[in-house]
This record gives structure tokens, sequence and C-alpha cells, in this order.
């Protein structure tokens, strides 16, 4: 009983406001801790601001506690106190001595947590570092933080009110992070980001954060957000409402003209009067758009850390919906409408009224007005701080997709509209406010669930878990839209407005005011209001609900939305019926013709394809089957199929797109049959997605949607959601079967014609043979020359490519770019000049001599991709500035990474076989890893490659030679274990080993079994060891320094003494087993000064084991072990700092 | 503004402290509650003791409501009594038993859990008054308890009150009817000089017939006679001794 009544005490003394500001303060605090303490000796500037940041925190917690004293001593309340024998030296004693209880209780547990955590990742190595270097000096600017405070808190709390100082707070805080941000431009993660998205930093640790993370950091995100914007905001709106409801005096103040037309315009001019008489919300603008801005501003910088691009679009890819989400949730959706509504069903506005002949349905309007103007506002300040970030980077002749960004926002924005309409309708229904919070948010993490797992499988689940807005899920965005489109899709989404204003009025009149509960006094009220206007309102109300009802009902007849569960039955419906015809004979195309037709206008295009098939069997064909696979983007019709040969049709599958046909004459070895087909691509939706959009200025079309394929498509069962492959597959010597089932064990002629309007420019694979025009239409006719795979043709268009390209060491460069992107374009020729220079050097000719870089201004995927001849990127690519060498450039990764996938991927084919895909894209990335050579000096590659190196060390799973599609295995282990096979045999011997093996692969499908038994057979023994252990075992190596110390001696020499930590393990199932060292194993530590190295050596790994002694000419200030990067450190710390 | 030559002898009751704006009366109830302190030769005696000698007990036996007591908004009403209770030294269990006492007598029930800037200026007046009787005082100070309220609120307040008449009681105001009502003594104050002290019905008396037109064996409720006598003696401005 005592304790909770000091518990009481404790209440008194601080509010939970406060007390739960502190908490998440220090969390903050704590989560950079962390966070700085991952990565290396360049993250130590960061780690410094995080201490700056604490100070800050401290200085604001004690002047929360000066606040709140000032308002004692102003209020009165400390002579109050005083007279209960508790005077004001013991006031100002508690306050502070609770404050920094407090403060050292959660510092404690935040450090508990620490340890905790630390222990489990990094064996206390952390915490050993911060509590040498930090912690006392922490308490040591506590003392001075006081000192301080003595001196400033009777200015700063005189006018500063508690919840500006918290807003103070994270403007502050903010500013920290930003600094942080610029000064570490380098650095592999943006901290605004990781505050936002990876708080914990999981991304380092975790193979997906999304999913591990997911919830937690939505909590804690959402729980910021709720405490700072809901203090700030029901300031906010209570003095909007208090502006109503208790100052009817102050409104016969304002001028006349404000009031005296009784109409609801007056009372939105006297909202915003109000409004722009409260600092607090211009302070709030201020702070959300400097906040905006900063994360814009830092989201621009490279972010090296992936080959691929967060995304095509700036906004989606500096703020994307994870990020933003939350924060506006808060503000737009929860706070303003719900106090507003609240204010409105308990009779707030009654006294205004009373005062004024103002009815209740003009103050719903100003109401439902004034939050549409909050909203717009709100979409104005983001998208300007948007615009402030990106115009800043890139220059306005160089952002294209800038209205597409506005437009983007828009949707994001009118969507947290929906949702907040969403909230008042719940408010409605469970008559709660705060139950209606509680729902409304638990509805959001359900949905953000949605969002979860649409990222997986369908990514339009998240719309709809929002709203069903059909235009949005199939939305035909025009990547350039003009002010007008803008307009008409705010308009359009504008229903919605409609519908829950007509919705508010009703309710207003259903829950009306307390006073006037008699339904005569509600009618005579109606009655008073302007004669005209209200027959305005009488006819609006239906008006309104009649419309958004039937734009709903239209479009949810209209638009008919096969959600996964519907494509993935209908995967299995067509493996059901058709697998059977899995093995039987079908010819092999020889030759292909496409006659495509686009109309971006009209957003449909026609098709004709052509085959010759040839039996290359030795076994007669009685039965010809054909596939043309389902797509998502685009509705595929088939409007004719057609053989030259008598035939008879037994299966004509509209639905599943399956047909075959029984040949009154059997195919005999070496006889043909032509077959030509009609297809109309339509309801394109344009989602973005790598493989189709259509739009007048914007055209991409990949073979997939107009290659018809022969027998059974396999492929399906692949692509059914899952991406692997069937284990029933992996049992037959599956890429044999493929190359027949894909029908290109002989790579076919293809000719294309392709025609369009008559100002589209048409890039395609292969060369270009000719090019005419017929009336209002362009023609292109491309040749594939030397044969490519049909599922490698592509086709894209623009109305508004410009051409450059080079001609160098015989092949030809085209880049084709939207003409305000010259300057990106310049820099991709002549990168793309030098990369395929030093690739065909390194790993021979390319079939081809042409090759084709185009631009696609919303091309998501990843950021790019390369078909047989050709590249494509998306526009951010062409906003990069390739001459920069100082900073890390994710663009020039990426363009390295695709170009070498020409021989990666196309010169060698892989099979489907798992560890296959480490072919392609572990030694493309590899390729590009080696490439930063050419285009930086070490100190500064290297830190793309530790990058890289940490992200391999968290690949835990199976062996390399079983992993299928997994990122880190493909992307980060894979390339990673190539570097040090390069290292350890020699780079020179290695490449020449790729090169040959590509020559001897020409022509065949091969699998990674295959490249380990070629690598093997041709290696020393020790580096087969290697091998074995990189691909055929899951090995991992801990070592770090775990302590050093410098030692003068005569003659200005020192001796270093370095205490060193190794272990390497064996991971099988998940447990750890120690694992011998090979005595060949060696490793280099390097000594630096001021960033220099001034000793290097080679050591063996064995040796680390113990404490080594290092005579040196000078003292060094780093001691890094394996500067290199040469293996995958899983300890993840390989340097120590010596302090003077 | 400061007092000058004051003596008084409070006894228990309740006592109204009568005086214009500005006449000293909030000064005086600073002295009595030790926030301020007399000067040199002054002082107030408790029991025969000085109270700034014997503060602490001093303190423990008071009430005290100030004239604008800006309690802390962020405190819920039930939280902020008890906090008050604590620093009264009442244990936690009778300190909850009182404060449902006090909050039932005051009307305030519904709103225990109510933040203090939720309240309207009334309930706010009536929540000051609740913690100054918590710990059931001695000595009650309260420093014009209904200023700014309206007329229901008021006789609320002072109907609490009357209840209070065995202890002392001692109410500042510039309402003459309140004290009439509420007081059985009246302290009458102007310029930092006390110029009656005593019981009102003897004050009444002593003026009976001296004042014209006053016919106070039929003087009507509402229209006290002290209101007259008030102003006589503030004009005259000369101390009464009866």
């Amino acid at each position: 009983m005592e304790m909770k009544y000091s518990i009481n005490k404790l209440k008194g003394l601080f509010s939970i406001k406060k007390t739960l500001i502190y908490v998440l303060f220090i969390l903050l605090l704590f989560i950079y801790f962390i966070s700085a303490s991952q990565g290396h000796s360049s993250n130590k500037l960061r780690f410094n601001f995080t201490f700056y940041f604490c100070f800050i925190q401290s200085i604001i917690a004690y002047l929360f506690t000066a606040s709140e004293l000032i308002s004692y001593f102003r209020s009165g309340f400390d002579k109050l106190l005083y007279t209960y024998n508790f005077g004001i030296k013991k006031i100002i004693v508690h306050n502070f001595l609770y404050t920094l209880i407090y403060q050292i209780f959660i510092t404690i547990l935040s450090f508990l947590f620490l340890i905790l955590y630390d222990g489990i990742i990094n064996n206390f190595e952390t915490f050993r570092i911060l509590s040498e270097s930090n912690v006392l000096l922490f308490y040591l600017n506590l003392l001075f933080i006081i000192i301080i405070i003595l001196l400033i808190h009777y200015s700063c709390v005189l006018y500063l009110r508690t919840f500006i100082g918290n807003m103070l707070g994270i403007s502050i805080a903010l500013f920290f992070t930003a600094i942080g941000t610029i000064l570490n431009r380098s650095e592999e993660i943006n901290p605004v980001i990781l505050v936002f998205t990876d708080i914990f930093g999981f991304s380092f640790i975790s193979k997906e954060p999304l999913i591990s993370n997911f919830i937690l950091s939505r909590i804690f995100i959402i729980s910021i957000t709720v405490i700072i914007f809901y203090f700030a905001l029901s300031h906010y709106s209570q003095n909007i409402l208090y502006s109503y409801s208790y100052s009817t005096r102050r409104i016969c103040k304002i001028p006349y003209l404000f009031y005296s037309s009784h109409s609801f315009f007056s009372l939105i001019r006297f909202h915003w009067l109000y409004i722009w008489q409260r600092k607090t919300f211009l302070f709030l603008l201020i702070v959300l758009t400097i906040g905006l801005t900063i994360d814009a501003s830092s989201s621009f910088n490279d972010q090296f850390g992936a080959t691929q691009f967060p995304s095509s679009l700036i906004i989606s890819n500096s703020f994307n919906k994870y990020e933003l989400f939350p924060l506006l949730l808060n503000v737009l959706i929860i706070f303003i409408p719900l106090n507003l509504f609240d204010a409105l069903r308990n009779n707030k506005f009654y006294r205004i009224s009373y005062a004024t002949p103002i009815s209740n349905i003009s103050i719903v309007f100003s109401i439902v007005i004034t939050f549409f103007i909050l909203f717009i506002l709100c979409l104005i300040i983001a998208s300007g701080a948007y615009a402030i970030a990106a115009l800043n980077r890139f220059g306005i002749d160089n952002l294209l997709s800038f209205e597409y960004i506005l437009l983007s926002f828009f949707i994001e924005y009118i969507i947290f509209f929906f949702a907040g309409c969403g909230f008042i309708l719940l408010y409605l229904i469970l008559g709660r406010k705060s139950l209606a919070v509680v729902i409304g948010v638990i509805i959001y993490y359900i949905a953000l669930l949605f969002v979860f797992f649409g990222d997986r499988y369908n990514h339009n689940w998240y719309l709809l878990s929002y709203f069903y807005i059909p235009e949005l899920f199939n939305s035909d965005i025009n990547p350039y839209p003009s002010i007008f489109q803008l307009s008409y899709f705010g308009l359009f989404y504008s229903y919605w407005v409609y519908l829950i204003t007509a919705l508010l009025i009703i309710f207003s009149f259903i829950y009306p005011r307390t006073e006037e509960k008699n339904i005569k006094n509600r009618i005579r009220n109606f009655k008073r209001i302007n004669y005209k206007k209200k027959y305005l309102y009488v006819v609006f109300v239906p008006l309104f609900i009649v419309l958004s009802s039937a734009y709903l009902i239209i479009s949810f007849h209209n638009k008919e939305i096969k959600g996964l569960k519907e494509r993935e039955q209908n995967y299995e419906q067509y493996t059901k019926l058709y697998k059977k015809y899995l093995y039987s004979p079908q010819p092999e195309i020889i030759n292909a013709e496409f006659d495509l037709d686009l109309f971006p206008q009209e957003k449909y295009v026609l098709v004709k394809g052509d085959y010759w098939l040839k039996n290359i069997d030795s076994v007669n064909i009685d039965t010809l089957y054909f596939t043309m696979p389902l797509r998502e983007s685009a509705n595929i019709k088939f409007q004719q199929i057609k053989l030259n040969s008598p035939h008879k049709a037994i299966i004509e599958d509209t639905i599943n797109h399956f047909f075959a046909f029984i040949l009154d004459k059997s195919l005999k070895p070496n006889d043909s049959v032509f077959i030509t087909y009609k297809l109309r691509l339509e309801e394109i939706n344009n989602a973005g997605y790598r493989d189709m959009h259509i739009s007048p200025l914007w055209t991409l079309v990949e073979s997939r949607y107009f290659v018809m394929t022969i027998g059974y498509g396999l492929y399906r069962e692949e692509n059914g959601g899952k991406n692997f492959i069937p284990k029933t597959l992996q049992e037959i010597n599956y890429f044999k079967e493929r190359n027949r089932l894909h029908s290109n064990r002989i790579n076919p002629k293809i000719k294309c014609i392709i025609s369009s309007p008559i100002n589209q420019v048409i890039v395609s694979d292969g060369n270009l043979k000719k090019k005419w025009n017929i009336d209002s239409r362009a023609f292109y006719e491309y040749n594939s020359y030397p044969e490519m795979d049909l599922f490698n043709f592509s086709v894209i268009t623009s109305s508004k490519f410009k051409k450059i390209y080079i001609e160098n060491n015989g092949y030809k460069i085209n880049v084709f770019y939207i003409p305000q992107h010259e300057k990106g374009a310049q820099g991709i020729l002549e990168t793309s000049n030098r990369l395929i220079n030093n690739y065909t050097k390194i790993y021979g000719q390319l079939p081809y001599k042409t090759i084709n870089i185009a631009e696609a201004a919303s091309y998501r995927g990843n950021g790019g991709s390369s078909f047989g001849n050709s590249l494509v990127f998306q526009e951010e690519m062409f906003t990069y500035d390739f001459l920069d060498t100082l900073h890390i450039n994710s663009a020039k990764i990426l363009l390295a990474h695709e170009i070498a996938h020409f021989w990666f991927g196309g010169k060698l084919n892989t099979s489907y076989l798992p560890g296959a895909s480490i072919l392609t894209e572990g030694l493309v990335e590899y390729s590009a890893m080696e490439q930063l050579k050419n285009f930086y000096p070490f100190n500064i590659s290297r830190k793309y490659i530790e990058i890289i190196l940490k992200r391999a060390s968290n690949y835990e799973d199976s062996p390399l030679n079983q992993a299928f599609d997994d990122k880190y295995a493909l992307y980060y282990k894979a390339p990673a274990s190539f570097r040090r096979i390069s290292m350890e045999m020699g780079n020179q011997k290695f490449d020449t080993l790729l090169r040959n093996y590509i020559n001897i692969s020409i022509g065949k499908f091969v699998s990674l079994q295959d490249f380990i038994y070629y690598l093997q057979s041709s290696t020393l023994k020790s580096d087969s060891v290697m091998i074995d252990e990189l691909f055929l075992k899951n090995i991992q190596y801990y070592y770090n320094i775990k302590r050093a110390k410098v030692i003068a001696l005569k003659n200005n020499k020192v001796e270093v003494n370095v205490d060193f930590q190794i272990i390497k393990n064996i991971i099988t199932r998940k447990t750890y087993e120690s694992y011998p060292i090979n005595n060949s194993e060696l490793i280099d530590i390097t000594f630096l000064k001021k960033d220099k190295i001034i000793h290097q050596e080679e050591l063996n790994l064995n040796s680390l084991n113990t404490t080594l002694s290092f005579n040196l000419n000078e003292a060094p200030d780093l001691i890094v072990l394996d500067y290199k990067f040469k293996f995958i450190n899983k300890a993840r710390k390989n340097y120590f700092e010596l302090k003077d | 503004m400061a007092l000058e030559n004051v003596t008084l002898d409070i006894k228990p009751g309740i006592c109204g402290l009568l005086g214009a704006n500005g006449a000293g009366k909030t000064t005086l109830m600073q002295i009595l509650t030790t926030i301020l302190q007399p000067n040199k030769g002054g002082n107030v005696l408790y029991n025969g003791k000085d109270i700034n000698n014997i503060s602490k007990q001093y303190r423990s036996i008071l009430g005290y409501v100030p004239q604008e007591c800006g309690l802390p908004d962020y405190m819920k009403v039930k939280n902020l009594l008890l906090l008050i209770s604590q620093f009264k030294e009442i244990k936690y269990k009778d300190a909850k038993k009182q404060i449902g006492e006090l909050l039932e007598m005051l009307n305030l029930s519904d709103k225990e859990n109510a933040y203090v800037k939720e309240l309207s200026g009334g309930m706010k007046q009536r929540l000051s008054i609740a913690q100054a009787f918590l710990g059931n005082p001695e000595i009650l100070i309260l420093d014009e308890p209904t200023k700014g309220l309206d007329i229901y609120e008021q006789e609320h307040i002072y109907n609490f009150i009357r209840q209070y008449s065995n202890k002392i009681v001692l109410i500042s105001s510039h309402i003459i009817q309140d004290i009439d009502s509420t007081c059985n003594s009246v302290i009458i104050i102007d310029k930092g000089k006390v110029l009656y002290s005593g019981l009102i019905i003897e004050l009444i008396k002593s003026f009976e017939g001296k004042l014209n037109g006053t016919d106070f064996s039929n003087a009507n409720e509402n229209l006290s006679p002290l209101r007259d006598i008030y102003l006589n003696i503030i004009k005259s401005n000369k101390n009464l001794v009866l």
C-alpha cells in the first residue's frame, strides 16, 4: 500500500507523458548505440553524434523538469505545496532528483538490454568499447547539463510550453541525425531510415528484416508517432474546438465580416484565422517540413549497399510506405478527424450555434472542408519537401518523373484519407474514440500484414487491405501526367469525400446536440438556414451518396480482380489437366516472326506470331501442344491459332491458354509445320513492374507476353508463387528437359516487326534491320543475329528517345534516353564502354556487336535488367553522377552487374538446378566488385566490399550448392566466396579459368556442380579444399582483435602487442562445431596511422589464437585484421582503434 | 499591501475577512500560512507559540486555498488529492477514504478520474477547496474561495464550508453577503489596517439605529445591514473597538 502511495507521489511530480518521452528518447539513443556499435571505425562519427543526441536528450529532460517547476511557481502551486511542508528547495530537489533517478533507471535498463544484445551478437565486445570510451563521459556530461540548465532554464521555460519542448527535442534529434547522415554519406545505411525502418539494425543480422522485425519495428514507430503527434495535434485540434466552444465573445471581436454572413464559409474563414493564430500548428508544419526534407535529402545519398536500386521512383525509394504510413496515419487519419468528429458528437460546437444562427450542417461542412484543406496542405508540404530535396539532388531538367512523384504521393495521401474516413466510421459504430483508435490500429497492423504478404506474393493486397480502389489497382498511371490529369485524379477520388460528407451530415442529425433532442427543434434549426443553401444541401446529400455508390458498384462489377488465390487455383487446374503431356515429343522452333502493333493511346497491343516448327527427334509426332502463359500485367486474348497442315483441335482451353491439335498426318523426323497465331494484349494495368507497361510516353513489352511455347508449360509450376523447383523435378535431369520444353534447344532466328505511332522510337533486342513509316505509324524491323533465346527478346518504345552511341573495340553501344537526361546518358555510355572493354579482355568477346541501353521511366524490377543484347534501366539510373569517384555509386555497380550478365547468363547458360543461379548472379556480382578497382581507389571500394562481406556472413543456411534463390546466397555469399578464391588463387588465374569455362560451356546448360568440379580439377589441392569449404560446406570464421597495446621502445620505435581471437566453425543443421584451420590460410594484419598504411604483414590464421608482438617504426592509431577483406568474418569487427 | 499594527485574535468558528481589493487580505492570509514572514516585532501565535518557530507542526494542521491556485493540469483529480495527502502525511487508506468523502460532498465524485485541465472553473475551485480540507485540518484559510464563480457555485461552496464551523476557518472575500451568510465573526480590513475584528451580531447590534433609514429588525435576508455598516466603517477609516 505504501509503495503505491509513493508511486502516486512520483506521478504527481512526473507526468506519464514526460516519462514516456524519456523512455522513447532513451530508446532512440539506445538504438543509435546499437546501430553505431555495429560498424567499423567510420561509424565513430555516428557514434559521437549518438552521444550528443543523448546529451541533448538530457538537456531536454531537465528542461521539462524545469518547465514544470516554473509552471508551479507561476501558478502558485508551489505556495500551496509550501504550506504543506514542502518548500521550494524541496520541490526543486525532488524534481531534479526524480529526473535523475528516472534517467539512471532507464539508462541502466537500456544498458542491461545492450549487454544482453551485445552478448548474443558480439560477444560483449561492443559493450566493452562503450564502457571504456563513452559511458563515463556521459555522466560527466550530465553534470555539465545541470549547470547549463541552471543558466538557461528560466529564459527557456518562460516561453516554451512542454509540448513545444517535445517538438524541439524531435527537431534537434532530426537535426543531429541529418548531420550524422551528411557526414556519413558513404555509410551503408541511412540513419534516418534506420530509425524508421530498421530500428535495431537487424538488416545486418537478419536476412529478412521485414519479416523478423516487422511487428516490433512497427510497434515502435507507431508508438513514437502516437506519442509525439498526439500531444501536438490534440493540442492543436483542441484549440480549434475551444475556439468554438469557449470563445463566442472572441468571435464577436473578430470583424463583422467573419461571421455576419452566417454561412459555413464564414466558419471556414474563422477556422483558418484561428489556425494561423496558433503558433503550435505552424510549428508542427515547420517540423514536418524540415523532417521530411532532411529525410528526403538523406535518402538520395548513394545507397551502394546493394546492386539493386531500392525502387524506380525516388519517392518510393526514399520514404516508402513502410516508413511514412505510420507517421501520417497518426497525423492525418486518427487525430485530426477523430478530434473534430468527437467535438461534433460531444456537442462542443454548441455555443457557437447558440450564440449565432449557424447550423449544425454548416459546422459539419466547415469541418469537412477544413479537414480536406488540411489534408491538401500536408500533401503540399510533404510533396514540397520532397520536391526541394529531389530538385536539389537532380535539378529540374533532370527530373522528368517529378510530376509522377507528386502523383504517387497524392495517391498515397488519398489512401490515408480513406483510411481516416474509415476511422470515423469505426468511431461511429463503436461510439468511443479510444476504442476506435485501438481497433483502427489493430486493423492497421493487420493491413500491414497484408502488405507483408502482398510483397511476397501479390503487391496489390496492400491497397486492397485499406480500401478497395480499383483505379489504383488497375491504374493507368501515366509517368508524365499533366496538371489536368493530376487534378482529374484528385477530383475522381474525392467522390469518397462527398460520401463521407454526406454521411457526416446524416449522422449529425441522428446524433444531434444534446440540447436539442426534440426533432421539432432540429427541423426548426434546419429551417433557419439560408433558403437557397438549404436546398443545395438537400440535393447534395443524396447526390453524393448516389454518385459514390454508383461509382463503387460500377467499379466492382467492371473490374474483376484475380487475386493470388485465383491464380494459384488456375495453376493447379492447369497442372492437373495438362501435365500428362509433359513428356510428349514436340517439334522445335526453327524460325519465329512476330508482328507487334503497339497502341499506347488505346492501351492495347496486337500480336501476330509465326513459327516454323521442325521435328528434330527421331520419332513421329502426332499431336502438337501449345501454351500461352497467363500473365499478371495484361489480359492475353487469343484471337486465332492456325496450322498449315490438316489437323483436328482436341483441346482449345481459352481460360488456361492451352491448345492441342492432332495432325492428320504425323510429323516425321526432319519434317516441318507452320503455325500462326494472333493475340490481343489488353487490360494492361501498368503497375510499373518489369514485364509490361504501355502508355503514350513509354512502353515496355517483354517477350513473355507474346511468345507462345510448345508443349506443357512447366514454368508455370516454377512461378506458381513459390519460386522454387518442385521436388519431383529435381529428380529428373531437369536442365535437359527444360531445353526441350522451352523449345529453345536451338535458338531460333527471330524477326520482329514492331509498329507504333509515328513519334515513337522503338528499341528492341537484336539488330535494327530497317525502319519505315506508313501513314501515321512507324515500323521497325529487328532481327536476332546471332540467334538468341526467345525469352530474352524484349521490346521497348518511347516517343522521347534520343540516341547517343559509341563504336569501340568492334562493339557499337547505343544509349536511348529521354532528352533531359543527356548527362546521365553520357555517363552510362562512357562507363559501359569501359566496362565492356574490361570484361571483353577478361572473359572474351560477346557473340553480338550491338548493345542497346534504354531508359524506362518507372521501370521497377531491380532498377535494371539485362536482355539478349539490351539493357533496360529506370529513370533514376540516368540521374546519377557517373563521374563521381569519391563516393561509391550504386548506379555504376548496377551497370557493371547488368553488363556482366552478357557473359554470365547470356554467354554462359545455367540450368535450373539448385545453386545454378550462383553462376549467374554470384559471378556477375563478383565481376562488378572486381570492376570497382578500375573506378575507385581501394580505400573507397573496400567499403562496398565490406558491406557485401558483412551480409555474406549472415548467410547461415545450407551450403551454397544447395541454395536456390536466396538473395543472401546469390548476391553476397557467392560473390564473396568467388572473391576469396580469386585472392587465394591469384586474380589472373581465376579470370582465365572463368574465361575458359565460358568457352567450353557454349551451347550447354551448366550447373554449380559442373563448375566446382571444373575449378577443383584445375587448381592446387589447398585451393580445392577451400572451394569445398566455400561451396559444399557452410564454414564460418569468427575472428577479431580483442585488445592492443603500444609500448614505446628505444630509437623511437614501438612494440605493439595485439590480442587476437579466432574461431572457425562448420554449421550443420543449425549446430556449430569447430572446424580445423588449414595451415595455408593466411590473413593480413595492417597498421594504419591517419588512414595511411604504415605496416602490413601476412599471418597464418592459426597463429591468431595468441598475443602477437609487432615492432613498428611509429605508433599506429588503427589496427585492421584482413584489411583486404579476404575472409567472410562473422564477428564483424576486424579493427581496433588505439588511443593516444 | 503592507499590514500595519495588526492585532487579531481568531477563535474557532467561521471568520470572514472583509476588505476592498488591495486591502491586504491576501497578505494577511499568506502571513497566517507562513508563506510570508511578519516584520521584526510582529508574530503570529498559535496556542501561545510563534507559528514560525513551530512551522512544521503548524502547517500540518493547516488547510489553505490560495487565491489563484494553478493546480497541475496534467494530473488526475484523484492523483492530485493523493499527492497532497502525502504532503499532509495522511495515511494512504485514510486519504483514500477522505478523498472519496470530500469529492462526494463537493459534487466531484464523477470527476475523480478526470484531468484537472478538463474541469470547469467552478470544479477547479471546488477541487482547490477539497485539497484544503484533506486531513481534517484545525485551521482553514480560504482566500476568496468563490472568486469568479456563479451564484450557484458560490452557494454550494459556502454550504460546504458551513459544516466546518467547529474549526478555525478564515474566509476572505469582498462580497459582504457571502460573509454575512456564512461567517459568525468578521475582520474588516482596509489599507493594511484592521478596522474591526469580532462577531458579526455584535457589530450589527452596535450600529443598530445609528445608520439612517435602516430598520434591522425587518431586514430583508438579501439586503444585509452589514453592507451599510461596512461602508460606514471604511468611510470613517477608524478602528472600531466595541
